[in-house]
This record gives structure tokens, sequence and C-alpha cells, in this order.
């Protein structure tokens, strides 16, 4: 089905109206084209650079075919992953003597500690939000008062009491710690979930009350089977955030390694020691590009396959606005 | 005639079920929030020894940042400048180009939905990893590729070699906050284009019939309508002039530098420095200041709510 043009805008098959090309939008294009081209060739070059042979990229970096194949090959395929699962159990005993872990060690570290709060940091503001709008008592009204007041007034430089009340607690060096630290109901979701448990119709809850469903039953049946989209998209949002995070574990976690401070710590990394082996194996050459590229291939992985998998829910129908009332 | 209000009677289940799910997020809160903030209150002026034992008040914590000379206090005076800078180049550069590419997501021109996943690629793809890969491109590939472009001779200014992106001078800043630029339209674009998507048909067809143009759609139509989304960064944007740390940590690879090292870069620096020694005080003079920021960004943050309320354009 061709497009056709009414009152000068072309309107697709689909039924989208797009607009004419002008000098403005003409200039945004080119930006855009320019945008995009940075970020292909730094994305590309650093992914083809991770099946190069380290050796040669320490002596020829910018040289992509071998100038002597005697001496070095040009495009190893994925020898260096199989070397960066290699040296993991060597480096994560090097970042803490208490932390000698596997690939996989890390791989459950990371997916430990990004599920866990991200589950939590959606699931409380989730049910703060649905307790909050389904029940209108005054502590109701407080409490999301609060939530409103914590994100209007910012409060800086707790890090250092933070810290002190995880050591005092004992949640300082557990990754459970972290899923309870983590597991408040503040922030936006909180008003995002609030929102769309106040649009339901107190009817629906009346009728199922005389019907003879209790307050748990109400919200199992009637409350939560509403949010569960958006439910999904934060919990997704947040857990990208925590998978990509290497502040906190940096932080909280010194005997625990995730996939994020291990690869902070061998992007700084120049020689593997403690293991004679490995030693003679890398020596100096771990800190070569392709080595530590390889090492954000793995990372990027999980929440690149989310984003094309997710990819509409993650750019869809999210919107803030409006500071009156 | 008159109403009486029949006030609906709480059963004790129901009441249970509330205290029972409240009774979480408001724990939760008093100690991570409530206690962990006054907490922070007495360690900016609590004095303690190597084993932690009370010793006395003080304000040592505070003053140190203003002792000319002190490491607190040069460290302080740069990072405020590169917090400011920060803040303005994001403001005046990242913020304006933000909207320009909504609105040309906004109009569906061509490539639109492509570009959208573009610029929210940064925001799922770890710093770390785009910061390995961008600090190496700037430090060897670009500088070949400037010494290809310019012909580089002994009496020229220009000596490629002498361009240090990612070390001190200014040109580490300028590396800084172009990373940031180019990361860093993600979220923004995302919620200025949905936003955007909201604006009723009606109103953008009546003023294509008026005859405008597209700068004036966009300044006269879209500004007044996103404004409020504006505005809830500009608000949050003032609290960012001093947590921000523009990936600075992992560009300069911990290891601060003063020309790229922001007030929350700093703060978070030496709250991992003073990590292993809770005696350390560092952690004391972190909590002063980020007890004195407070005092500034709390009534900042309102009088630009306040000007943004009262100056800003109307949708109506």
């Amino acid at each position: 089905m061709k497009s056709v043009i009414i009152n000068g805008k072309k309107i697709s098959a689909k039924g989208e109206i797009r607009s004419k090309i002008t000098p403005m939008t003409a200039f945004l294009l080119t930006l855009f084209v320019v945008y995009c081209i940075i970020m292909f060739v730094l994305l590309g070059w650093a992914f083809l650079s991770s099946f190069r042979d380290p050796d040669m990229f320490v002596y020829y970096p910018h040289v992509w075919t071998s100038p002597n194949p005697d001496d070095f090959v040009g495009w190893i395929g994925f020898a260096n992953y199989a070397s960066i699962i290699e040296v993991v159990p060597v480096v994560t005993n090097t970042i803490s003597t208490a932390a000698r872990e596997t690939f996989f060690g890390i791989i459950l570290n990371s997916a430990l500690y990004a599920f866990g709060c991200a589950f939590l940091k959606t699931l409380v503001p989730c049910l703060t939000a649905y307790i909050c709008a389904r029940y209108k008592f005054k502590f109701s009204k407080i409490v999301y008062a609060t939530a409103i007041v914590v994100m209007t007034i910012p409060v800086i430089g707790s890090l250092p009491s933070e810290l002190t009340f995880a050591m005092a607690f004992g949640f300082y060096n557990h990754i459970w710690g972290l899923w309870v630290m983590h597991a408040n109901f503040l922030g936006m979701y909180f008003l995002v979930f609030y929102e769309m448990f106040d649009s339901l119709p107190f009817t629906y809850y009346e009728a199922a009350s005389i019907d003879g469903a209790s307050d748990f039953q109400q919200m199992i049946h009637i409350g939560l089977p509403l949010c569960r989209n958006t439910f999904m998209t934060v919990m997704l949002i947040n857990f990208i955030t925590y998978w990509n995070d290497y502040q906190i574990p940096l932080l909280y976690l010194p005997q625990k390694v995730t996939i994020a401070r291990y690869l902070y710590f061998f992007s700084n990394v120049n020689r593997i020691s403690g293991d004679p082996a490995m030693e003679g194996k890398y020596g100096g050459r771990l800190g070569a590009l392709p080595f530590q590229i390889t090492a954000a291939v793995f990372m990027v992985l999980p929440t690149v396959i989310l984003f094309c998998i997710f990819q509409k829910r993650l750019l869809g129908n999210l919107t803030i606005g409006g500071i009156k009332g | 005639m008159t109403f009486v209000k029949k006030k609906k009677k709480i059963s004790k289940k129901t009441l249970l079920f509330y205290c029972a799910f409240m009774l979480w997020p408001v724990l939760q809160f008093a100690v991570f929030y409530i206690a962990v903030n006054f907490n922070s209150f007495l360690l900016a002026f609590k004095k303690v020894d190597a084993n932690l034992n009370f010793i006395e008040w003080t304000i040592d914590h505070f003053s140190i940042w203003f002792k000319d000379g002190t490491t607190p206090n040069l460290r302080l005076s740069a990072a405020i400048v590169v917090s400011f800078k920060g803040y303005l180049i994001s403001t005046l550069v990242g913020m304006p180009m933000g909207l320009l590419f909504s609105f040309y997501i906004f109009k569906r021109l061509p490539g639109s939905m492509f570009f959208r996943v573009m610029l929210y690629l940064p925001s799922v793809l770890s710093s770390l990893v785009l910061v390995l890969i961008y600090s190496y491109f700037v430090t060897a590939p670009f500088r070949d590729i400037l010494a290809r472009l310019f012909t580089v001779s002994q009496d020229s200014k220009f000596v490629y070699s002498e361009v240090k992106l990612m070390g001190r001078g200014q040109v580490s800043f300028a590396t800084l906050m172009f990373y940031n630029l180019l990361v860093g339209f993600g979220v923004s674009v995302l919620l200025y284009a949905n936003k955007m998507s909201s604006i009723s048909p009606d109103l953008i067809e009546a003023s294509e019939l008026d005859g405008v143009n597209t700068w004036q759609e966009f300044f006269h139509i879209i500004l007044p309508e996103v404004y409020p989304t504006i505005s809830v960064f500009l608000i949050t944007g003032i609290a960012g002039i001093f947590t921000n740390q523009y990936n600075a940590y992992p560009l300069t690879k911990g290891s601060p530098v003063p020309d790229s090292t922001t007030i929350g870069y700093l703060m978070y620096d030496n709250v991992v420095d003073a990590k292993d020694n809770l005696a350390d005080v560092k952690l004391a003079q972190t909590a002063a200041l980020g007890l004195m920021l407070s005092a500034v960004v709390i009534p900042t943050t309102f009088l630009v709510r306040h000007l943004l309320l009262k100056y800003g354009p109307s949708e109506d």
C-alpha cells in the first residue's frame, strides 16, 4: 500500500504522519548521522578488537592484518574469550585475597546482586503505592508526602554515614545486605505506581469485598495484575542499572566480585601475578586492549540481549512532568 | 435537608493488613534515611580516636575545607569550578541538543525510530565499557587521525604528540564533557519525546494552517508544552551540580586529577579511600561537606522552583 499526501503531510501505510524535511530538520538529520557514525566506529572497532591477537595489538595497534605472519596472527577467533574465563580466579584473587572466584562465580554474584536489588527496589514501591492508594488513611497521606518531599529536597553526603551503618548492622560485604539497603519505597517509580493504582475505581474493590474477598485477595487479584507491565518495565530498568553498577560493589562488597567490579579492576591491571603458570602464559599482556574489550563484551552481553528483546517496553510511554501542585 | 457524613468503620483485619504491609517501608525509611542522615549530622561534628572512642565535638571538619593551602581546600576549590562548568555545559549544550533531537523524533522524520534506539543505547551499556573504548580511542587512534589530517612540521605550533586528551590540562575537561554529551542523551530524549507525543495534534495542525515554520513551531508550540519536563530536569539538576561525577571515576581510573574532579567524585573518592578505617578523618570531613552543600542546595532548589513557576511559559 502506497503512502498518501494530505495537507502537505505524508501519511505512511501504517497511518504514521511524517513531516517534510526543512533546513532545520536537515541540520538535525546531519547531527544524527554524525552521532551514529561516532557510535558505530567506537563500538564496531572495539568489538572487532576482541578477536585480535593481543601480541600483535601491542606492537601494531592500528594494523588490522598481520604484517609478519611468521611472528603474529592477525585474527584469533574466540581465543581471547577462553583466556578471559581462564584468568578470572587469579585476577579476583588479586582484587581481594578472600575472593578467588571462577568466571561463573562472578556472573552469579552479579546476577544475585542485580536481580535481588532490582526486584526489591521495584516490589517495595509497588506494594507501598498500592497500600497508600487503596487505603486513604491519614498515615497513607503522610507516606505519600514523604516520598514527594524526599524527591524534592536533596540531601548530599550521607555516604560515609551509610557505610558506617552497613558495617554496624552486618550488611557490609553481603549481597543480601545490599538487598535490604536498597529495598525502599522512595523515588520516582513510587509515584508512577501510585498514579496507576489511584486511577482504579473503588467500586472494583467494593464488589470484590461484597463477594467475600479479603484485603490480600483484593490486592493479588485486582490491584497487582493492573501494574504487571509497568512492574516488568521498572524492574528491567533497575536490573540494567544494578548490573552495570560498579561503585556500590566497590564500596560495600570487598570480598564479593561482580562482573562490573571485575571489569573496573581488569581495565586498570597490567600484569598478572600470584600464579606462576598464568604469569608465564600471560605476563604483561593482560593490559592489552583486546583482553579488556573481551571482558567488556561478557559484561554487556546480558543487557544488550535484554535491550533487543524488550526494546519497545524500555522506550515506551515513560513520562515525567509538572512542578505544580 | 441535612447530609450526615458517615464515617466508614475500619475492620481489625484491614488494619492488620495495612500495618503489615506498611511495616517494612516505614522501618527501612526510619533506619536508612532518617537515622543515616541524623548519624551523618553527628559524624560531621564528632572527633574520635583510632578505636572510634568519642573525644569531643568539633567544627574542624567544616573549617578544614576553607583553610587556605590545605589539601581538602585545594581539591574542593578545583572541584567547585569543574562541577559548575560541567553543569553549565550540560544545561546550555546538552539540554538544547536533547530537545532538538526529541523534536526530530517527535516529527517522525526519516530514521527517527533508529536514532531513538541509538541515543538510548549508551544508557543500556555500562559506562565502564564505553569509557574503556572511548579513553583508548581518544588517546591512540584519534591522535593518529589528527596526525594524518594535519601535516605536522617542526615549525608548526600544532604538534599532535602534545595533545593530551586524557591527561592534565584543559583538554582533559573537554574530553570528559564531550564523552558525557555523547552518551547522556538517552533518558532525557526519551522523556522529552514522550512528553511531545502527548501534545494535541489539533494544536500542531492549527499552527501549520496559520503558516508557522519549523523553528516557530519548536519555540512557540513545543517548548511551552514540554516546559514541565524541562523544569523537572532544571530543578533536579541543582542537586546534580554537587553529586554528578560525569563518569570521571572510570575515566581517570580512580586517580582524580584536578581538571576532571567534580564535587561528587571528590566525596565518593574520600569514602573509598577511608572505607577500611572508619576512624579516618576523611569520612567526617565528607559528612561535613555534605551538610554544608545540603544547606546550600535545599534553599537554592526551592528558589529555582519558585522562579521557574513564576517566570516560565504557561501551557495555556
